[in-house]
């Protein structure tokens, strides 16, 4: 490695194992490395081991063998001596001290967080939801299930009659929607502190609440509801929200992996806003699904949002608008949003 | 014989980077990371390291920061993995999870210990590594006993004196929300009461387990100093909080629960008291650093020496959070050399015999996989 050195570098020589050192030279003498102390005028002939790589204007060390170590503040001509000027290293201390450089590289960063975030992130929490086992989503859809049955709902008072009657709506459902038996399932709760709604979980399981059930004037409303959950399970939802999220996170450890730990809180928290305006662009595409297959099935596509706004009057918060808060779009945008999807479904 | 030159020599610390260049470091070190999706960062972080540390100055010298790559790619797999391992049960088999809580804890200090031991080796001046021999027992107490200790206790003690008041409150019916603020009152109390404790039992842990080469650090810090800290770090912020912090609530009360502007109004009032809150740890952590480095010597004939004023350090990791998050990050590498400079500003070593006289000495290397595990878990002693 050394064998090519040429000139003579100027630094300081530090004795094995000690923290003593003399100002001293280095240069190649008849094939082998010499360091000079001009002090005592002793020379030492050590074998070379190691040179350090360059980085910014921190002084090079030249490691030797037996644990001593030769040190020059002059990083150009420590390259120029060991021929290291176009080592990768070195290189990219140039590229890191130059203007363009910087510029470039900001640029370059600024483009590809954005590109991943836009399209590599969704693409990849696509592949990563499919390729998912289905085993391991049924396991995650009963332990799910176990903690929201123990701590939230309560089993369901609907008749038997009642919960056929839905249970035979939602097959069809299932069906326009191209999903077999095994792919999604539909179970009956109290909501307990829920109340009325309805849940899609990763693995298929569709819950609808009893309290929600109570609202409903007519079956096409329920109808609307259970064809939008289906949408989430067709689309996969609750999966590619959880390794978009997984994603988000991995990103901003490697972007602030190494900043303070306060900055990092924070980011982090920023990133759950993320999470809730993904989430309102799933609803968007859980409502599109929920047009279309009650269209298919010959039910009013526009009836859930009747229910939904019942939902609201009932607990008495007003949600017109979307906030960027809110996980669900606002009703007003919402019924809009569908009936223009309506309008758009071919006669 | 002393040389009478350099008898009781104060050297201070000094950084001769800049942010300028830092941020070109910086910058490439985050595109390659960004690129490499994270495989980089390992390469990132021994440049970061060996660029703050190779432009730490002590007496004409700079530090230097050795570990490879390669190394602490490895590790992180390793600590990542088991991560990933660890998560996976938990997801599937929630109650396995929580019984491996036990192993995990009765490992926790052999992995602080074998981290320490890797980051001090790490880390070179002069050509001497520094070092550090631990036990098992002792980080058992101070890491893990200790901060378990005091919550239970703080606990004990609050349902203890909510059974006193229970009394109370049966005979007021509804009021039964007022357990959780008075609990968390309690608890708060019982941890400050034992912070200094647990931050001497810490400090004293890591400075006598430290070595530089065949040299031993000690360290007899001492706890009424630590005490006085705790009221000079919390007693303004307390008076600030107890003034303006009724200001919102009062306005609140007046107000429709559930209109906007109460919201908002909660909105400041919590960011307050976060911001509030932050300041007094930040203060509290120089504090205590103060305490500890001038009760720390090297063989006895080395003092080192931190002035870091309290409120000038918590201002500038605030200034430097606020300016970060401003400038959409561009900031960071000037928010991170200005902290380290500050903090080399304000240590020193004050010297009998001048710092060339140490030697080295054969040492148990440490796990990288240990370091990077509490790396990753965002666990840092801050020496």
């Amino acid at each position: 490695m050394a064998a090519g050195f040429e000139g003579k570098l100027e630094g300081r020589y530090f004795v094995p194992e000690s923290s003593f050192s003399h100002p001293a030279s280095l240069e190649m003498r008849d094939g082998s490395l010499v360091v000079t102390i001009p002090e005592t005028g002793q020379t030492h002939m050590p074998e070379f081991a190691e040179l350090g790589d360059r980085l910014g204007n921190v002084p090079r060390k030249i490691l030797f063998e037996d644990g001593s170590v030769f040190e020059c503040p002059d990083n150009d001509a420590v390259d120029r001596a060991f021929h290291r000027e176009l080592s990768f290293f070195s290189r990219m201390s140039r590229w890191e001290a130059s203007w363009k450089f910087i510029v470039f590289a900001c640029l370059a960063t600024v483009a590809v967080v954005f590109g991943l975030y836009r399209y590599g992130l969704p693409v990849a929490a696509n592949l990563a939801a499919w390729a998912t086992p289905s085993g391991v989503v049924a396991t995650i859809d009963r332990s799910t299930l176990d903690t929201v049955d123990r701590l939230v709902f309560k089993p369901s008072n609907l008749d038997e009659d009642e919960q056929e009657r839905y249970r035979s709506v939602f097959a069809k459902l299932r069906s326009a929607a191209g999903l077999g038996d095994g792919d999604t399932r539909l179970l009956f709760r109290d909501g307990g502190k829920l109340g009325a709604n309805a849940v899609a979980l990763p693995g298929g399981t569709v819950i609808l609440t009893d309290q929600l059930a109570q609202l409903a004037k007519h079956d096409d409303e329920i109808a609307g509801v259970l064809a939008h959950e289906i949408g989430h399970v067709t689309g996969r939802h609750s999966l590619r929200q959880v390794y978009r999220a997984l994603g988000i996170g991995f990103m901003v450890a490697v972007i602030l992996g190494d900043t303070s730990q306060l900055l990092d809180n924070i980011v982090s928290q920023l990133a759950l806003l993320d999470t809730l305006s993904y989430s309102r662009k799933f609803e968007n595409e859980a409502d599109g699904t929920s047009v279309m297959i009650m269209n298919e099935t010959g039910r009013n596509p526009l009836a859930f949002m009747d229910l939904i706004d019942r939902v609201f009057e009932e607990a008495g918060v007003e949600n017109e608008q979307s906030g960027w808060l809110s996980t669900h779009p606002g009703n007003r945008e919402r019924r809009e949003e569908v009936i223009r999807r309506i309008d758009e479904l071919p006669q | 014989m002393p040389d009478p030159a350099t008898e009781n020599k104060i050297h201070e610390f000094s950084f001769s980077g800049n942010a300028r260049e830092y941020f070109g470091i910086w910058i490439v070190n985050l595109l390659l990371s960004i690129i490499t999706l994270g495989i980089y960062t390992a390469w990132a972080k021994v440049r970061r390291l060996r660029y703050f540390y190779g432009n730490t100055w002590l007496d004409g010298h700079n530090f230097e920061y050795h570990a490879k790559p390669v190394q602490i790619l490895i590790g992180r797999i390793i600590a990542i993995s088991l991560l990933i391992a660890y998560n996976v049960v938990a997801e599937f088999v929630p109650v396995l999870a929580l019984v491996l809580l036990i192993p995990y804890l009765l490992g926790l200090p052999w992995l602080i210990n074998k981290a320490l031991q890797f980051n001090s080796r790490m880390t070179s001046y002069r050509n001497i590594r520094l070092g550090f021999v631990g036990s098992y027992g002792r980080a058992l107490w101070v890491f893990i006993v200790l901060p378990l200790i005091v919550p239970f206790v703080a606990v004990t003690i609050g349902t203890a004196a909510l059974f006193v008041f229970g009394s109370f409150q049966q005979a007021m019916g509804g009021a039964g929300m007022i357990v959780l603020p008075i609990l968390g009152l309690l608890f708060l109390i019982g941890f400050l009461l034992f912070l200094p404790y647990i931050s001497k039992q810490a400090n004293s842990y890591l400075a006598n387990g430290l070595r530089f080469g065949s040299s031993r650090f000690s360290a007899e810090i001492p706890l009424s100093a630590l005490y006085r800290n705790l009221g000079f770090s919390m007693l303004p912020l307390l008076v600030i909080v107890a003034l303006f912090v009724p200001v919102p609530i009062v306005m609140m009360m007046g107000l429709d629960a559930a209109s906007d502007i109460a919201g908002v109004m909660a909105g400041i009032a919590s960011f307050f008291v976060y911001l509030v809150l932050l300041v007094a740890y930040l203060a509290y952590s120089a504090g205590v650093r103060n305490i500890a480095f001038n009760a720390t010597t090297i063989d006895g004939q080395h003092q080192l020496l931190s002035a870091v004023p309290r409120y000038g350090y918590a201002w500038v990791l605030v200034s430097n959070l606020f300016v970060s998050v401003i400038t959409i990050g561009l900031m960071i590498p000037w928010a991170a050399v200005r902290t380290w400079k500050y903090l080399a500003r304000h240590t020193a070593v004050r010297s009998a015999t001048g710092l060339d006289r140490f030697t080295a000495d054969q040492e148990a290397q440490g796990n990288v996989a240990a370091a990077e595990y509490l790396d990753i878990d965002g666990i840092d002693f801050g020496l």
